[in-house]
């Protein structure tokens, strides 16, 4: 009997306990501060390495846009040089193989930025230049290809305007796009 | 590149507009733009004469810049060894390039005439 009672008592003392623990608010708890810290803290850091990742990814684009105009400078530079060379001897087939290369690789470098306002207008100069060269080139086409080396230097005489412009043309380009890799530069710099 | 203004020179480029038109030159069209006159007597040797469309670069008056293609025409006398004795670049002189300019179009249109000529002269008469 005397143990029974003592049981009790026990039982009545955890019962007073718990209701003790009960009784008080949760706030009061220090467990509960603790997991709000750690809560929060997850929070601001899930934030703040979303963010990072989306500056991370945009300076990766941006990184690779300034590859890619870095590629498109060199081959710019390789047919400007190309210009430059031209002879007042070469002969009309030369030209029109040159033409037609320098057309192609130019068109083909260039119609990425094609909508890139900086250089849209640019770009249109160098396109009616071109159309220009083709259409001057085409009033030099000789009568009789056995005797063109008797009108010596017509054919350069005939396209060497066009392919100045058309170089001025690349020049102008090739600035632009320095200008572009130039500012990609300052920005990473500051940020 | 030699540039002459002077009346004694306008004076021979006139002189090759009449005995074009006279008939007296034999120029052949090397292109599209260019035409050549070969002869042997005094000397050998060749004029050449080219009309030159180039495209120039330039600002709109709103400053956005432009293309606009520029004529000019550029006549040359070379001799026997293939020399250049005289070159005179219509580009060089707003008053050389009207008279070569006058030059080139009589003898388009004395080539042209002479065309019509043969044209006509192998039709047989109806």
């Amino acid at each position: 009997m005397a143990i029974e009672l003592d049981q009790l008592a026990r039982a009545q003392d955890s019962i007073h306990s718990i209701q003790c623990t009960l009784g008080i608010p949760y706030w009061k708890h220090a467990d509960f501060w603790i997991l709000l810290v750690v809560g929060i803290a997850s929070v601001v850091v899930a934030f703040m390495a979303y963010f990072e990742a989306g500056r991370a990814k945009k300076a990766a684009t941006a990184a690779g846009k300034t590859v890619k105009i870095q590629t498109v400078m060199i081959e710019l530079t390789e047919i400007s040089q190309k210009l430059e060379r031209l002879q007042p001897d070469i002969r009309f087939n030369e030209v029109r193989n040159l033409l037609s290369e320098i057309s192609r690789r130019i068109i083909r470098y260039v119609s990425p930025f094609q909508k890139d306002p900086q250089l849209a207008e640019k770009i249109d100069i160098l396109k009616a230049a071109l159309s220009s060269a083709k259409e001057s080139l085409n009033k030099v086409r000789p009568s009789d290809p056995m005797k063109e080396a008797e009108t010596q230097f017509a054919v350069y005489y005939g396209i060497e305007g066009d392919f100045a412009a058309i170089n001025m043309g690349v020049a102008d380009l090739l600035g632009l796009l320095e200008k572009e890799t130039i500012n990609f530069g300052d920005k990473n710099a500051n940020s | 590149m030699q540039t002459v203004e002077s009346d004694e020179l306008f004076g021979y480029l006139d002189q090759i507009v009449n005995v074009t038109k006279a008939g007296k030159i034999n120029w052949v069209q090397a292109n599209p733009t260019t035409y050549m006159w070969n002869f042997s007597t005094p000397q050998a040797g060749r004029v050449i004469i080219q009309k030159i469309s180039a495209a120039e670069t330039f600002k709109n008056p709103n400053g956005t810049p432009g293309i606009r293609p520029v004529v000019r025409f550029l006549l040359q006398a070379i001799d026997k060894t293939g020399g250049v004795k005289l070159a005179l670049n219509g580009a060089e002189n707003v008053a050389i390039n009207q008279r070569l300019q006058s030059v080139f179009e009589t003898i388009e249109a004395t080539i042209a005439q002479r065309g019509i000529d043969f044209l006509k002269s192998i039709i047989p008469p109806t």
